[in-house]
C-alpha cells in the first residue's frame, strides 16, 4: 500500500494525522497568541523576552503541523491543490510568520517600547492566525475535486 | 433527551445558524480559535509549572489565564451549538464520550488546583520551582486538554451508526 493510500484509507491514518495537525496548531497558534496578547497589554509583569523562550516548542509544533499537513495533502492531493483556499492559507501562514518575526525582532531583540504601532502588528498577527484557522476549516467545505481518480 | 436538546437548538435559532451555508464551518473555526487561546494561556501556564521557562514568575504568568477562560467559554458556547444541532451524532459517539471524560478530568483538576494548590503556588517567583503536587496537577491539566483536542478532532470519524468501540455494544 502506498503511503498516500495508507493515510487516506487505513483505519488510523487520516484520523491520527489530522489529530496531530490540530495539536500542532494549538501550540503554534497559542504561543503566537501569547506574545500578541502580551504586546496588547495583557500580563504586563510578564517579561516579553521570556515568552520567546517558548519558541523552540512553537517550532516543534510548526514542524508537527507541517508534516501532518503534508500528509493530509498527500492523501488527497487534488482536493487541496485545485482549491484556491489552500494557496490562500499558505500565503496567510507566510504572512503570519513575517509579522511574528518583525514583532519579535522589535519588542524582544531590540527591546523597543511597546507603542501603538506594535499593538496594531499584534492585532494583525491574531487576525492572520484566525484567518489561517478559518481557511483550514473551510478547506473541508470548499473543494470541488476530491480525487482525480474519480474521473477515470 | 435527544428531542429536548434538538428543540433547544431549534427554539433558540441555533439550528438555523448551523444549517446555513457557512454556519457550521464558521462556528468550527471559532471553536478552534478558542482552543488556541486556551493552550496559549492555560497550556503555557501549565508548562511553566512543569518547569519550562522558570524565569517567569508564576503570578505574572497567571495573568494570561483570564483569556484562556474566555476561550473556554467560547468553546462551551460553540460546543453547545454543535451538540444540540445534531445530538444523536454526539451522544452515541465514542470519541465525543471520550472527549467529555477528558473535559470532566480537566474540570475536576482545575477545581482541585484552585481550592488546594493555588494559594502557595501563586507566590512562586522567578527561577523557583512549584511543589510536586502542583507539578502533577499541571501535567494532568495538559494531558486532559490534549486529550480533549485529540478526541474532539476524532468525533467526525466515529459518527453513529458507524460507531464501533469496545464499549459501544451491539
Amino acid at each position: 500500500m502506498s503511503f498516500s493510500v495508507w493515510v487516506r484509507e487505513s483505519v488510523a491514518g487520516f484520523p491520527v494525522t489530522i489529530s496531530f495537525h490540530a495539536l500542532g496548531m494549538a501550540f503554534l497558534v497559542g504561543i503566537h497568541f501569547a506574545l500578541d496578547l502580551r504586546v496588547l497589554g495583557l500580563a504586563p509583569k510578564l517579561p516579553v523576552h521570556l515568552i520567546t523562550k517558548f519558541y523552540p516548542l512553537m517550532w516543534v509544533s510548526f514542524v508537527v503541523a507541517l508534516i501532518s499537513g503534508l500528509m493530509l495533502l498527500l492523501a488527497y492531493p487534488a482536493k487541496g491543490l485545485t482549491n484556491f483556499v489552500f494557496y490562500l492559507k499558505m500565503i496567510l501562514i507566510a504572512s503570519a510568520f513575517i509579522v511574528g518575526k518583525i514583532l519579535t525582532k522589535k519588542v524582544v531583540q531590540q527591546d523597543a517600547e511597546i507603542t501603538t504601532k506594535y499593538k496594531i502588528l499584534a492585532l494583525l498577527s491574531i487576525g492572520l492566525w484566525v484567518s489561517i484557522i478559518v481557511a483550514g476549516r473551510f478547506l473541508a467545505y470548499t473543494y470541488t475535486i476530491l480525487l482525480t481518480t474519480d474521473f477515470y | 433527551m435527544e428531542e429536548a436538546l434538538f428543540s433547544f437548538s431549534q427554539n433558540t435559532g441555533i439550528y438555523s445558524i448551523m444549517g446555513s451555508r457557512w454556519g457550521w464551518p464558521i462556528i468550527e473555526s471559532l471553536h478552534f480559535f478558542g482552543l488556541c487561546l486556551l493552550i496559549g494561556t492555560v497550556g503555557l501556564f501549565d508548562l511553566r509549572m512543569l518547569g519550562f521557562v522558570k524565569a517567569i514568575p508564576i503570578s505574572a504568568m497567571h495573568k494570561l489565564v483570564p483569556v484562556g477562560i474566555a476561550g473556554y467559554l467560547l468553546n462551551v458556547c460553540t460546543g453547545i451549538m454543535f451538540f444540540t444541532s445534531a445530538p444523536d451524532q454526539y451522544l452515541y459517539n465514542p470519541a465525543f464520550q471520550t472527549k467529555m471524560m477528558f473535559m470532566a478530568g480537566a474540570g475536576i483538576n482545575v477545581l482541585f488546583f484552585y481550592s488546594v494548590c493555588f494559594k502557595t503556588v501563586k507566590n512562586i517567583g522567578a527561577n523557583q520551582q512549584v511543589n510536586l503536587q502542583a507539578r502533577i496537577l499541571a501535567g494532568l491539566s495538559l494531558l486532559c486538554w490534549l486529550g480533549v483536542i485529540s478526541a474532539g478532532r476524532l468525533i467526525t470519524f466515529y459518527r453513529p451508526p458507524a460507531n464501533w468501540c469496545f464499549w459501544c455494544g451491539g
